[in-house]
């Protein structure tokens, strides 16, 4: 790959954080700026017209309730200094894996009030819908056939309850801001996110749990849940299977003209269900278990790659005309598909020309994943005000580049 | 911008809405609906955490407020008995909130019997209750044949159960509360 960064160009020290701060001056900062002015209107959380931003908050602001009681019973049992603990730990077990979220989302420049908001579903709302139905479902079982519902009730509840509980909030965040869900791993970030959130909440409960019930100390009982319930299933649980669902979502929605209803419906069904077996098979007893807590890993692993690979591709077909034009060079296009491919170009770049051209490579990818996405929500979402919002990513793309700005169409 | 993204979008919102009430409000509304008593049949045995007993015949099982495999309540008119598997931890607690508790070395574990009645026990109902009692045992997978596995005072044939503290004024004609059966 061959990047045309070169020492014509502004400040190289400057680049990246210019790019990256929306006040910073110079055409840059004004493309960033730009991307983030332009995006903010529509494509945050909040959105007071459009009615899914209200049946968001009516619905956290219900189930929340139901889950923070449900905490408020965990607190009351082992006092507020352990709760506190719990929270603190899982809070920062959290924080890691919305790191490995962050990692995975290759081409996101997205809105963090989105994600927040994904976060807070997952958190707050999706676990009251969850423990509410549960319960319900678990009654049934008890009455009708409580030795199976107690063998197998939760494996056959939840699955169901909570992985639907779950997209229900992507598909909410997906009707609030429409336009930034252009690709399949759009759906498969806001889902994750929503998952580690749910997990983050679960985690906690169930160790509130195991202190009051548990002879062992506070300390034990809290690294026992850390490596069962942190390590050894980790992300490859509530993240996974939400991730694949919101995979599902995003299917349904940015393939729409391109593929045939019958066939977006039968790759949803088979993702969600897909998700759903996972889960079912961790809440199954004995070994079925082991395979509960593999096939996540594997299902997402194999999905990313083909939700990775389909991305690109529609990346690669947005941005014909601009490599065509001279924006981009299809080597920097083929680069952006992969945090490696990416990081490889800089290695090279700092090997050949220094780390202050490598940086501005840096700079340069930023800008061409902010661009690609404009041009992506161009074409999956158009509005009015797409051109002006690639006119400026553009500028900073060829400014970075060191070469003249292009006309204002395309 | 276009049409899509300024309309409010009222009916796919609501659509969600509607299913995320409708997924947490119906299971609990199918629960209401179906009736949670059935009746003990002779022979019926009840597993409680690694235990398991026989609740009396001709008494009700309340299934909605039993766990399977932790909890048992059963009920006879008023007289509510609750047979409760309780962490090995707890049971000091469980012994002052509880009509009595049945502790079991090997494998170690403990239930706690509650007797919840609004008037006086009758004979019968206290003999049953009674029975109930004594009949705590080890699951057969948790069975041991070590004597000293069983539980302190109440468990080889023939021994004594642990006493009972029923609530409220007893029945004239029943054992007076906290003795052992005869």
């Amino acid at each position: 790959m061959t990047t045309t960064a070169d020492a014509t160009s502004p400040d190289p020290r400057r680049a990246p954080d210019s790019f990256g701060s929306a006040g910073s001056p110079g055409p840059l900062g004004s493309a960033a700026a730009a991307g983030r002015r332009t995006a903010a209107p529509w494509a945050g959380f909040c959105q007071p017209r459009r009615a899914a931003f209200w049946v968001y908050l009516a619905l956290l602001v219900g189930f929340g309730a139901v889950t923070l009681r449900n905490l408020g019973v965990g607190a009351a049992m082992v006092g507020a200094a352990t709760f506190f603990l719990v929270l603190v730990v899982w809070g920062l077990w959290a924080a890691v894996a919305l790191g490995v979220v962050h990692y995975l989302d290759l081409f996101g420049a997205r809105p963090r009030s989105l994600l927040a908001a994904a976060f807070g579903w997952g958190a707050l709302t999706a676990v009251g819908i969850a423990l509410t139905a549960n319960d319900g479902v678990l009654g049934i079982y008890a009455k009708v056939a409580p030795a199976f519902g107690a063998a197998w009730g939760a494996s056959l509840t939840a699955p169901f309850t909570e992985e639907v509980s779950k997209v229900l909030g992507v598909v909410l965040l997906m009707l609030v801001s429409p336009r930034v869900v252009h690709g399949l791993l759009d759906g498969f970030v806001y889902g994750a996110t929503l998952g580690v959130g749910y997990q983050l909440v679960e985690n906690v409960d169930y160790t509130l749990e195991g202190l009051a019930q548990a002879d062992a100390g506070t300390s034990a009982t809290l690294a026992t849940m850390l490596l069962v319930r942190g390590l050894l299933t980790g992300v490859a649980s509530h993240a996974a299977y939400a991730g694949l669902t919101g995979m599902a979502v995003a299917y349904l929605l940015t393939r729409q003209g391109w593929r045939p209803a019958r066939r977006r419906w039968q790759v949803a069904g088979a993702l969600f269900l897909t998700a759903a077996a996972a889960h079912a098979l961790s809440d199954m007893p004995g070994i079925l278990m082991l395979v509960g807590n593999t096939l996540p890993v594997a299902a997402v692993a194999y999905a990313y790659w083909r939700a990775r690979r389909a991305d690109h591709r529609q990346i690669r077909a947005v941005l014909a005309t601009d490599v065509t034009r001279g924006v981009l060079t299809a080597e920097e296009v083929h680069a952006l598909g992969t945090r490696r491919w990416r990081r490889q170009e800089r290695r090279r770049v700092r090997r050949t020309q220094g780390p202050a051209v490598a940086a501005r490579v840096r700079a340069l990818q930023r800008a061409q994943l902010l661009y690609a996405a404009a041009r992506t929500e161009a074409v999956t979402h158009p509005d009015p005000s797409d051109a002006d919002r690639i006119h400026i990513l553009r500028l900073g793309i060829l400014t970075l580049r060191g070469a003249p700005a292009l006309g204002r169409s395309g | 911008m276009d049409g899509g993204v300024e309309r409010p979008g009222w009916g796919g919102a609501l659509a969600v809405g509607v299913a995320a009430v409708a997924l947490a409000v119906t299971p609990n509304l199918v629960n209401a609906l179906i009736d949670g008593d059935t009746p003990v049949r002779p022979g019926t045995t009840v597993p409680v955490g690694p235990l398991q007993y026989d609740p009396a015949p001709g008494w009700v099982e309340d299934r909605a407020a039993s766990s399977y495999g932790q909890r048992s309540v059963v009920r006879r008119g008023a007289v509510t008995v609750t047979v409760e598997s309780v962490p090995p931890g707890a049971a000091d607690q469980a012994e002052q909130d509880a009509t009595t508790v049945v502790r079991m070395r090997e494998p170690p574990a403990a239930v706690a019997v509650t007797v919840t009645a609004p008037h006086r026990i009758d004979p019968a109902t206290d003999r049953a209750v009674r029975r109930m009692v004594a009949s705590i045992r080890p699951r057969p997978s948790a069975d041991r044949s070590d004597p000293e596995a069983r539980p302190p005072g109440a468990w080889p044939p023939g021994a004594r159960s642990p006493e009972l503290r029923f609530p409220g004024p007893q029945h004239p004609e029943a054992s007076p509360a906290g003795s052992t059966l005869p």
